[in-house]
């Protein structure tokens, strides 16, 4: 049998898409049309992840630092160390030392939250990169988007924080007519959502890929011709490849979502042009 | 902990116009803004090349944002 009459058989491998995101309701599976749309009544596992995330950044950073030793002991030293890396490089470094302090709770809340919920794209059994939902994350941005408005509006009044968004730095002139619209879009509109979009788009596009590994090669070792098997096991090993590589992927996305946080939180506060 | 000096904050430090992030987003907006004036023009006027107009004009002017923001002189 010749390779080409033993190839693979398009039809008989359905491959993964956006709608394996798609997790079904945990218990009755009822249903109700609110504005032409069909929406679920039930708890689905991101969900349900998100609270357990929620539950296990609380719980961690409680229980390490209760006792408040002066010579720390482990645990104690690991949330120090934890919380330090994000108050410092991402808080102090970025918003200057003079007011960072207001916002190192929402931040170091936010990054372990975003990386556990990450991270649980990679941990067995659970399996699901809770940010793979886009509402998830559009929240997220949004709240970011308010505190960003919200803290640049107290520090320059209504009007000067619009001043201050809408005009660019060292432009005169009557060219600032077109560049006003382009600059307070780009601060205002672009920023929130590439900052959603690139969470989004990396935990879904890491996790499809994943899936498309393993379900491939998965098809290629059981329902191939036997010159093509070879190939699912190279499917595998770049699976487990890919897995690493999503590790990283995980901390870096949490790691830039807060990082883009603090420079927006510093632009909006800081007293430049 | 020993008492640091004051870290300037990222926008307080001279040298430092803006980031990358300040020109990344400005082309995209221009893209966006322009783009959509283009587009608008095109649906009201019956043209169609508008558009493509509008989005390099918006490219230019993103460009331009951007070097006036980190090469011109102050």
């Amino acid at each position: 049998m010749s390779i080409a009459t033993s190839s693979i058989r398009a039809e008989g491998f359905t491959p993964p898409g956006p709608g394996d995101f798609n997790l079904p309701p945990i218990g009755p599976d009822k249903t109700f049309d609110w504005l032409g749309q069909t929406h679920y009544i039930g708890v689905t596992k991101p969900m349900l992840q998100l609270v357990l995330a929620g539950v296990l950044v609380f719980g961690f950073f409680y229980i390490a630092a209760r006792r408040q030793a002066m010579v720390p002991g482990r645990l104690q030293f690991m949330g120090e160390q934890a919380y330090g890396f994000v108050r410092n490089s991402m808080g102090r470094d970025i918003i200057g030392s003079h007011d960072f302090m207001r916002f190192v709770p929402y931040l170091f809340a936010l990054f372990f939250f975003i990386l556990v919920n990450n991270v649980f794209a990679t941990i067995p059994f659970i399996q699901f990169p809770t940010f793979s939902r886009s509402g998830m994350v559009y929240s997220l941005a949004l709240l970011s988007w308010l505190i960003y408005n919200a803290v640049g509006i107290k520090a320059h009044g209504f009007l000067g924080y619009l001043k201050h968004q809408s005009v660019p730095a060292g432009v005169t002139g009557p060219i600032l007519g077109l560049l006003i619209p382009l600059e307070f879009i780009s601060n205002i509109i672009v920023r929130p959502v590439t900052l959603a979009l690139r969470l989004f788009a990396n935990m879904l596009a890491g996790h499809l890929l994943l899936i498309l590994f393993a379900l491939g090669g998965e098809y290629l070792l059981l329902e191939s011709a036997a010159l093509i098997k070879p190939v699912g096991i190279l499917a595998w090993l770049l699976f487990i490849a890919i897995s690493f590589l999503e590790l990283l992927v995980q901390f870096l996305q949490a790691y830039v979502f807060v990082l883009l946080n603090a420079m927006y939180i510093s632009g909006a506060v800081s007293e430049e042009h | 902990m020993a008492q640091r000096p004051p870290v300037p904050s990222h926008s307080e430090v001279p040298t430092s116009r803006g980031d990358a992030w300040h020109a990344f987003g400005a082309l995209a907006a221009g893209v966006l803004v322009y783009g959509l004036i283009g587009w608008a023009l095109d649906s009201w006027l019956g043209t169609s090349f508008l558009v493509v107009v509008g989005i390099l004009a918006g490219a230019g002017l993103g460009i331009f944002m951007t070097w006036k923001r980190f090469i011109a002189p102050q």
